[in-house]
Protein backbone atom coordinates (compact mmCIF):
# COMPACT_ATOMS: atom_id res chain seq x y z
CA UNK A 1 0.00 0.00 0.00
CA UNK A 2 1.33 3.23 -1.03
CA UNK A 3 1.07 6.72 1.06
CA UNK A 4 -1.70 8.70 -0.52
CA UNK A 5 -3.04 12.13 -0.23
CA UNK A 6 -6.86 12.64 0.40
CA UNK A 7 -7.41 16.07 -0.85
CA UNK A 8 -11.58 15.84 -0.46
CA UNK A 9 -10.82 15.70 3.69
CA UNK A 10 -9.94 19.60 3.17
CA UNK A 11 -13.75 20.43 1.85
CA UNK A 12 -15.17 17.76 4.32
CA UNK A 13 -13.45 19.27 7.12
CA UNK A 14 -15.72 22.08 8.75
CA UNK A 15 -14.35 25.34 9.18
CA UNK A 16 -14.84 25.41 12.98
CA UNK A 17 -12.92 22.01 13.15
CA UNK A 18 -10.14 24.04 11.62
CA UNK A 19 -10.77 27.11 14.31
CA UNK A 20 -10.80 24.55 17.20
CA UNK A 21 -7.21 23.08 16.10
CA UNK A 22 -5.91 26.63 15.37
CA UNK A 23 -7.16 28.18 18.82
CA UNK A 24 -5.31 25.38 20.81
CA UNK A 25 -2.36 25.26 18.58
CA UNK A 26 -2.01 29.07 19.09
CA UNK A 27 -2.84 29.55 22.49
CA UNK A 28 -0.25 25.99 24.13
CA UNK A 29 2.51 27.94 21.72
CA UNK A 30 1.91 31.39 23.97
CA UNK A 31 1.94 29.31 26.86
CA UNK A 32 5.02 27.60 26.02
CA UNK A 33 6.58 30.69 25.06
CA UNK A 34 5.45 32.74 28.68
CA UNK A 35 6.73 29.28 30.23
CA UNK A 36 10.09 29.68 28.80
CA UNK A 37 9.89 33.21 29.66
CA UNK A 38 9.29 32.96 33.32
CA UNK A 39 10.85 29.88 33.72
CA UNK A 40 13.31 29.18 31.50
CA UNK A 41 13.85 27.48 27.95
CA UNK A 42 13.85 24.11 28.99
CA UNK A 43 10.99 24.17 30.54
CA UNK A 44 9.13 26.15 27.75
CA UNK A 45 10.63 23.27 25.61
CA UNK A 46 9.12 20.37 27.48
CA UNK A 47 5.42 22.05 26.40
CA UNK A 48 6.28 22.21 22.91
CA UNK A 49 5.12 18.79 22.79
CA UNK A 50 2.05 19.42 25.13
CA UNK A 51 -0.74 17.46 23.38
CA UNK A 52 -2.81 20.43 22.74
CA UNK A 53 -4.20 19.14 18.95
CA UNK A 54 -4.74 15.85 20.00
CA UNK A 55 -7.44 15.77 21.90
CA UNK A 56 -9.65 17.88 19.71
CA UNK A 57 -8.53 16.27 16.66
CA UNK A 58 -9.22 12.51 18.11
CA UNK A 59 -12.51 13.97 19.55
CA UNK A 60 -13.75 15.48 16.19
CA UNK A 61 -12.73 12.77 14.55
CA UNK A 62 -14.81 10.55 16.56
CA UNK A 63 -17.82 12.97 16.01
CA UNK A 64 -17.08 12.61 12.48
CA UNK A 65 -17.65 8.56 11.99
CA UNK A 66 -19.87 8.80 14.85
CA UNK A 67 -22.54 10.90 12.40
CA UNK A 68 -22.06 9.03 9.09
CA UNK A 69 -22.17 5.94 10.14
CA UNK A 70 -25.91 7.43 11.89
CA UNK A 71 -27.04 8.59 8.88
CA UNK A 72 -27.13 5.24 7.51
CA UNK A 73 -29.18 4.36 10.67
CA UNK A 74 -26.30 2.49 12.38
CA UNK A 75 -24.82 2.95 15.99
CA UNK A 76 -21.23 4.39 15.05
CA UNK A 77 -20.23 4.81 18.80
CA UNK A 78 -17.70 1.83 18.35
CA UNK A 79 -16.57 2.71 15.20
CA UNK A 80 -15.53 6.26 16.39
CA UNK A 81 -13.51 5.16 19.34
CA UNK A 82 -11.74 2.54 16.68
CA UNK A 83 -10.77 5.91 14.50
CA UNK A 84 -10.15 8.03 17.27
CA UNK A 85 -7.69 4.66 18.57
CA UNK A 86 -6.33 4.83 14.62
CA UNK A 87 -5.40 8.60 14.90
CA UNK A 88 -3.35 7.66 18.31
CA UNK A 89 -1.87 5.02 16.86
CA UNK A 90 -0.59 7.12 14.21
CA UNK A 91 0.00 10.58 16.70
CA UNK A 92 2.60 7.94 18.65
CA UNK A 93 4.41 7.23 15.64
CA UNK A 94 4.75 10.82 14.50
CA UNK A 95 6.10 11.07 18.05
CA UNK A 96 9.37 8.89 17.23
CA UNK A 97 9.68 11.83 14.11
CA UNK A 98 9.31 14.45 16.74
CA UNK A 99 11.55 13.43 18.62
CA UNK A 100 14.25 13.37 15.74
CA UNK A 101 13.16 16.67 15.25
CA UNK A 102 13.88 17.70 18.73
CA UNK A 103 17.19 15.94 19.04
CA UNK A 104 18.50 17.35 15.68
CA UNK A 105 17.61 21.18 17.03
CA UNK A 106 19.82 20.16 20.05
CA UNK A 107 22.54 18.76 18.66
CA UNK A 108 23.16 20.66 15.81
CA UNK A 109 22.26 24.38 16.77
CA UNK A 110 24.90 25.71 18.53
CA UNK A 111 27.56 24.94 15.22
CA UNK A 112 24.72 25.28 11.92
CA UNK A 113 22.71 27.82 10.79
CA UNK A 114 18.87 27.87 12.07
CA UNK A 115 17.23 27.65 8.79
CA UNK A 116 19.94 24.86 7.84
CA UNK A 117 19.27 23.16 11.54
CA UNK A 118 15.51 23.31 10.69
CA UNK A 119 15.53 21.79 7.18
CA UNK A 120 17.36 18.83 8.57
CA UNK A 121 14.87 18.42 10.77
CA UNK A 122 11.89 18.25 9.21
CA UNK A 123 13.46 15.79 7.11
CA UNK A 124 14.28 13.81 9.75
CA UNK A 125 11.10 13.86 11.39
CA UNK A 126 8.94 12.91 7.49
CA UNK A 127 11.79 10.40 6.98
CA UNK A 128 11.68 8.66 10.42
CA UNK A 129 7.71 8.93 11.00
CA UNK A 130 7.28 7.58 7.13
CA UNK A 131 10.04 4.58 8.06
CA UNK A 132 8.24 3.97 11.50
CA UNK A 133 4.81 3.71 9.51
CA UNK A 134 6.33 0.68 7.52
CA UNK A 135 8.33 -0.78 9.83
CA UNK A 136 5.26 -0.63 12.13
CA UNK A 137 2.67 -2.19 9.28
CA UNK A 138 5.46 -4.80 8.43
CA UNK A 139 5.77 -6.11 11.81
CA UNK A 140 2.27 -5.68 12.26
CA UNK A 141 0.87 -7.81 9.18
CA UNK A 142 3.71 -10.23 8.52
CA UNK A 143 2.59 -14.15 8.31
CA UNK A 144 3.54 -16.29 10.23
CA UNK A 145 5.08 -18.44 8.27
CA UNK A 146 8.17 -15.62 8.14
CA UNK A 147 8.39 -15.47 11.76
CA UNK A 148 9.03 -19.17 11.93
CA UNK A 149 11.55 -19.51 9.14
CA UNK A 150 9.51 -21.71 7.58
CA UNK A 151 8.69 -21.16 3.52
CA UNK A 152 4.79 -21.29 2.65
CA UNK A 153 2.75 -24.32 2.02
CA UNK A 154 2.29 -23.49 -1.78
CA UNK A 155 6.30 -23.16 -2.20
CA UNK A 156 6.81 -26.63 -0.61
CA UNK A 157 4.81 -28.26 -3.53
CA UNK A 158 6.76 -26.33 -5.93
CA UNK B 1 11.25 19.13 23.90
CA UNK B 2 12.83 15.80 23.59
CA UNK B 3 11.38 14.50 27.13
CA UNK B 4 7.77 16.32 25.82
CA UNK B 5 8.24 14.05 22.82
CA UNK B 6 8.29 10.85 24.91
CA UNK B 7 6.06 11.86 27.64
CA UNK B 8 3.67 12.39 24.19
CA UNK B 9 4.74 8.95 22.24
CA UNK B 10 3.37 7.36 25.52
CA UNK B 11 0.58 9.48 26.02
CA UNK B 12 -0.81 8.54 22.70
CA UNK B 13 -0.09 5.04 22.90
CA UNK B 14 -2.26 5.13 26.10
CA UNK B 15 -5.07 6.97 24.73
CA UNK B 16 -4.99 4.59 21.67
CA UNK B 17 -5.01 1.07 23.74
CA UNK B 18 -8.12 2.49 26.00
CA UNK B 19 -9.57 3.71 22.71
CA UNK B 20 -9.17 0.33 21.02
CA UNK B 21 -11.41 -1.28 23.80
CA UNK B 22 -14.50 1.12 22.76
CA UNK B 23 -15.16 1.43 26.01
CA UNK B 24 -14.32 5.01 26.81
CA UNK B 25 -14.90 7.69 24.45
CA UNK B 26 -12.04 10.15 22.87
CA UNK B 27 -12.78 12.84 24.99
CA UNK B 28 -12.48 10.93 28.39
CA UNK B 29 -10.11 8.66 27.14
CA UNK B 30 -7.50 12.09 25.90
CA UNK B 31 -8.30 13.87 29.24
CA UNK B 32 -7.61 11.24 31.45
CA UNK B 33 -4.29 9.92 30.39
CA UNK B 34 -3.28 13.50 30.56
CA UNK B 35 -1.74 13.15 33.71
CA UNK B 36 0.15 10.68 32.29
CA UNK B 37 1.93 13.49 29.72
CA UNK B 38 2.35 15.58 33.31
CA UNK B 39 4.17 12.48 35.01
CA UNK B 40 6.53 11.73 32.40
CA UNK B 41 7.17 14.95 31.22
CA UNK B 42 8.09 16.49 34.86
CA UNK B 43 9.61 13.20 36.00
CA UNK B 44 11.94 13.63 32.52
CA UNK B 45 12.64 17.02 33.47
CA UNK B 46 13.66 16.66 36.89
CA UNK B 47 15.96 13.51 36.24
CA UNK B 48 17.71 15.13 33.31
CA UNK B 49 17.08 18.84 32.57
CA UNK B 50 16.79 20.29 35.87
Amino acid sequence: MLIQTDWSVIRKTKWHEYAVRFALGGLITAVAGFIAKEWGPVLGGLFLAFPAIFPATATLAEKRENERKHKHGLSGVRRGRQCAALEAAGTALGCIGLITFAATFWGLLPRLHLLLVFLIGIVGWVGVSVAMWFLRKRLRFRPKHSLSGARPLANHRR
Amino acid sequence: MVVGAIALFVYAKVVSRLLAHGRTSALKATVFAMPVWFGIAFLGWAMFLR
